[in-house]
């Protein structure tokens, strides 16, 4: 008696323990919950190239990832078209255009200069160079690169890698320290 | 006379008469009756065991045991018989004695392979190939990892992310292929990742035991590596209150520990409720190798779990609730970023860019895992005998991840403290196991398991790494072992239904798609148990075990930071499907012990990540992509294991792990498979020194070659050299009867650098550097039980 009491009372414990495991889910894995507003993805990088000697000698130039972070590439890269043996100042941009408006993110990294540096590596170019120009409010200043300046050199095709780093703590002027926020290639032809 | 210290909390013991007779050393008698702790039955049949001597005997008729010609000294007895838990206990022979045992009903007949009826048994015989590390055993580790503890065992490894993470490895397999027991629940994490260690508190256990090959038939699907019990002891019985309180200090990291446990029982009335209070703390700061500080590498944790239980002499019930909080940064220099070419720079600098200085400090780049377990038992002996137990476990897991960089937000929003990615996985799972009363010779049980969970990932991710998911799942299990004189043969037969629905966003349309996956399979197994004499015993199993592929393998699409590749899942993979064969024999005798076990894991449809030749291109750089592909694997390989004592002072322990993994369809070598290992150790106890017991002093290498077999092109740079690590550890005892135990341990003693092959971030910095950890045991009795008074008087 005392054992089919018991074994019904298990059996219904055990019914209600799959009852309710299976009915209390908050099914809250079927809301899928989009990221808070205000985060902001990296989509596009953009360098104005004013030639020193010739205002009229803009070059605006976008590398664009509209779906950032995933094995999809850039759906955008303009090349950087530069004349020989010249200076170009330079600003980079940084936007979201994941939204509209798109979300200007080289603002916020431009607030947060005293742990960020641009670096620079061009390749197949002689005579060619892209250095910062501005610098951070580190005391003593260090160069951020923001803006900055190319010297061209002879004529030919190449590119030049543009990226971010990013350094909490341990900035010290130099790209070595630190992860990689942004990291793009431009074609560059200097004719 | 009591060596409480070697004592689980379940043990009853009484003792009867003294008979104060000189004898000469190895003619002691030792005899008793063998008693049933709850109606104070006699217990015919019962198995008793002695272990360093390899003597067993049998209770009779009238639950009468004896053993003849025992030597003076401390034996180690076990005393097993079905329905009833194993006693093992250690007691001093110092005369002729009377000893009554009682055994407590089992209220844990989930490891069946336990319960043998074999002629002359202890608890090693099974015909799976188990490791046990004992409390003993488990308090000259405390301190370190659940995996690092695992490692004492041969063929288990770690697989490590920096110093702070590592995970077991067992026979080459690990992550979704090895399931972890937590308190006889199956732990559920996020174990898909390579890189998350499982959310064990291993304070919480009085032993750890690692069943190695195929342990599917009992525990699931998946297991095709193996399974890690965690195994807390059973809550005490009689009126009584005690605890004990561990600490740990090591100079590396200068992390300390502390870990106390409170547990009690009450009598009169409220005879048969139990309860048991564990708390631990651990606070860690960076690491260093031998040449610099490791930027970043803090830890904390603060785990604690609680129990109450009861019961009668038929039936009881408990309920557990533990809870694992840790907080630990990712070491600054894994996060190299940026495309190959700067990945091939800092692979190829002999430190890291930037190290340091030591911290307790945890900066951004850390994470957070906070898992809770409420589990809940009953079980009930019926009258004609056999046995029905069920279990019902809610699990809830909450993984955080801080990304290095601060989320960019330009409308004033702040998302600083919200995680990179955040996965919140809730569990929900019940058992329900019959034990049938044995016929004849066979005894079995039958069991149905069923359990349900949801993945909800948020973050601040584009996209997440691994999509929201909902997991039904179903299992029946019958196993029947059969005793026949030498022979214990066992067989089980399962089936499992397994049904995933995801919930996810198709990227280009924006619209929710809800793919569905469902998996099936039986699992099988056979084994058998010989003992040929009291020395010699030879085991084997064949078992057959699946693993469906897990929600990341299916899914991933993404950077994975750590190693900067680019990893891509396969929605159309296949479940695994192994056939692992294990066989050992077992040698043991006064002064020498042996243990060989082989295995052959045959694995159809294994799943692993290979090399493409493709590149991502991305705004964070230019990545090369892996992509989860499957193949047929083997894993073959040898565990040996044998210590000899030259007397009783100086004793050599010697441990070897040798294994192949190779991809049948390339004809190649697995990638990241564990190299050979071995350990060596020399041990002198000096018995007494004036006061003190014990007093011993232990010295010891682990040497593991360099790890040449590995498929060309599977890895950004070859596998690291071999390399030996001198170890080396002195401690004692004080105190008769609740002993002190202290111990300093030196690891890496030479303070030698090197990189391990199975360490993530081995690309990147050396492993850490000499550590020297001081292990204080303090056992301590507030009221005591009742038998133990009469046992002292």
């Amino acid at each position: 008696m005392k054992f089919k009491s018991l074994s019904s009372t298990i059996t219904v414990a055990i019914c209600a323990m799959s009852i309710f495991t299976i009915s209390s889910c908050e099914k809250e894995e079927e809301i899928l919950v989009p990221a808070p507003p205000g985060n902001e993805f990296i989509t596009t990088s953009i360098i104005t190239a004013t030639n020193s000697a010739d205002a009229s000698d803009v070059q605006v130039v976008r590398w664009v990832d509209l779906t950032p972070g995933d094995a999809v590439g850039p759906t955008q890269i303009d090349t950087l078209k530069l004349r020989a043996d010249a200076t170009y100042n330079c600003t980079i941009g940084i936007l979201d255009e994941t939204v509209l408006p798109a979300g200007n993110i080289g603002e916020e990294i431009s607030e947060r200069r005293n742990y960020h540096i641009f670096c620079f590596y061009p390749s197949g170019l002689s005579g060619f160079s892209m250095v910062a120009t501005d610098v951070d409010t580190n005391v003593p200043a260090l160069p951020f690169g923001m803006e900055n300046k190319i010297t061209t050199g002879g004529t030919g095709n190449g590119q030049i890698e543009v990226a971010l780093k990013h350094q909490p703590n341990v900035k010290d002027g130099t790209c070595d320290p630190g992860s990689v926020d942004f990291n793009v290639v431009y074609p560059v032809i200097v004719y | 006379m009591f060596q409480r210290l070697f004592l689980p909390a379940f043990i009853l013991l009484c003792i009867g008469l003294n008979r104060t007779e000189a004898q000469s050393d190895c003619r002691l008698i030792l005899t008793g009756k063998i008693y049933c702790a709850d109606d104070q039955k006699l217990i015919p049949g019962a198995i008793l065991f002695i272990d360093m001597a390899s003597k067993g005997t049998q209770s009779d008729s009238t639950g009468k045991y004896v053993f003849p010609e025992l030597c003076k000294g401390p034996v180690r007895i076990l005393i097993s018989s079905i329905g009833y838990q194993t006693l093992d206990t250690t007691i001093v022979i110092n005369r002729n004695q009377r000893i009554n045992f009682m055994l407590k009903a089992s209220d844990i007949h989930l490891h069946y392979f336990e319960i043998t009826a074999n002629y002359i048994a202890n608890q090693e015989l099974q015909t799976v190939t188990k490791n046990t590390l004992e409390k003993k055993e488990l308090l000259e580790l405390q301190g370190l990892s659940l995996g690092d503890e695992l490692k004492e065992i041969p063929g288990v490894n770690v697989l490590k992310s920096g110093a702070t993470i590592s995970k077991p490895i067992i026979h080459g397999l690990h992550s979704n292929r090895i399931l972890i027991l937590n308190n006889g629940v199956r732990l559920e994490g996020q174990q898909w990742g390579s890189e998350h260690a499982p959310e064990v508190d291993p304070f919480i256990a009085t032993r750890l035991s690692v069943i190695k090959g195929a342990g599917s038939l009992r525990y699931g699907p998946d297991a095709i590596g193996g399974v890690v019990l965690v195994e807390p002891g059973a809550l005490p019985s009689e009126k009584s209150i005690d605890g004990e309180l561990n600490l740990v200090a090591e100079s590396n990291g200068r992390a300390y520990t502390g870990s106390a446990t409170l547990q009690g029982a009450f009598g009169k009335k409220t005879q048969g409720l139990s309860w048991r209070i564990q708390g631990t703390n651990r606070t860690s700061g960076s690491l260093s190798t031998p040449d610099y500080n490791l930027d970043n590498t803090g830890t904390i944790q603060h785990n604690y779990s609680a129990a109450i239980g009861y019961s009668r002499n038929n039936y009881g019930i408990e309920t557990y609730y533990s809870r694992f909080f840790t907080r630990f940064g990712i070491f600054s220099g894994s996060h190299v970023g940026g495309d190959s070419t700067q990945l091939i720079e800092a692979f190829e600098r002999d430190a890291p860019a930037v190290t340091g200085d030591f911290s307790y400090k945890i900066n951004r780049g850390f994470q957070e895992v906070d898992h809770a377990l409420w589990k809940t038992n009953a079980w009930y002996h019926f009258k004609k005998g056999g046995k029905l137990t069920a279990v019902f476990a809610r699990q809830t897991d909450v993984r955080q991840e801080f990304g290095f960089n601060l989320p960019f937000t330009s409308n004033g929003v702040d998302l600083s403290n919200f995680p990179e990615a955040d996965f919140q996985l809730t569990t929900h799972s019940t058992e329900l196991v019959y034990e049938h009363k044995p016929i004849e010779n066979l005894s079995g049980s039958i069991g149905v398991n069923f359990f349900t969970q949801g993945n909800v990932f948020r973050g601040l991710g584009y996209r997440s790494l691994i999509p929201n998911f909902r997991n039904y799942y179903g299992g029946i299990f019958l196993i029947e072992k059969l005793s026949l004189g030498k022979w214990l043969i066992e067989a089980g037969v399962r089936y499992d239904y397994r049904f995933q629905r995801e919930y996810k966003l198709n990227p280009i349309t924006l619209l929710k798609e809800t793919p569905e996956y469902s998996f099936s399979n039986y699992t099988g197994n056979v084994g058998f148990t010989y003992k040929l004499n009291r020395k010699i015993s030879l085991q084997s199993n064949v078992g057959k075990a699946w693993r469906a592929p897990s929600i990341y393998e299916l899914n991933v699409d993404g950077i994975h930071s750590s190693t900067s590749t680019y990893e891509i899942g396969n929605h159309n993979l296949l479940p695994e499907n192994a056939l692992n064969s294990t066989a050992s024999i077992q040698f043991k005798s006064d002064r020498f012990d042996l243990e060989i076990g082989g295995y052959y894991n045959y694995i159809a449809n294994y799943i692993y990540l290979r090399p493409s030749l493709e590149y991502a291109v991305t705004y964070e750089g230019t990545f090369r992509i892996f992509r989860f592909v499957q193949t047929d694997a083997v894993f073959k390989g040898v565990d040996i294991q044998w210590n000899y004592r030259l007397n009783n002072h100086l004793s050599f322990e010697s441990k070897t792990g040798l294994i192949w993994a190779n991809d049948l369809e390339k004809d190649d070598y697995l990638t990241l498979i564990t190299p050979n290992r071995f350990d060596n150790r020399l041990k002198y106890d000096f018995d007494r020194l004036g006061k003190i017991n014990h007093p011993f002093i232990k010295i010891g290498f682990t040497a593991i070659p360099e790890q040449k077999r590995f498929p060309v092109n599977g890895d950004f740079i070859p596998p690291p050299k071999g390399y030996v690590l001198l170890n080396a550890a002195i401690g004692m005892q004080a105190g008769k009867k609740n002993p002190i135990v202290i111990s300093i341990t030196a690891e890496n003693l030479l303070n030698q650098r090197y990189r391990d092959y199975l360490n993530f971030f081995r690309y990147f910095a050396d492993e850490p550097g000499r550590n020297i950890l001081l292990r204080i045991h303090i056992p301590f009795t507030i009221i005591q039980k009742t038998t133990q008074k009469n046992f002292n008087q």
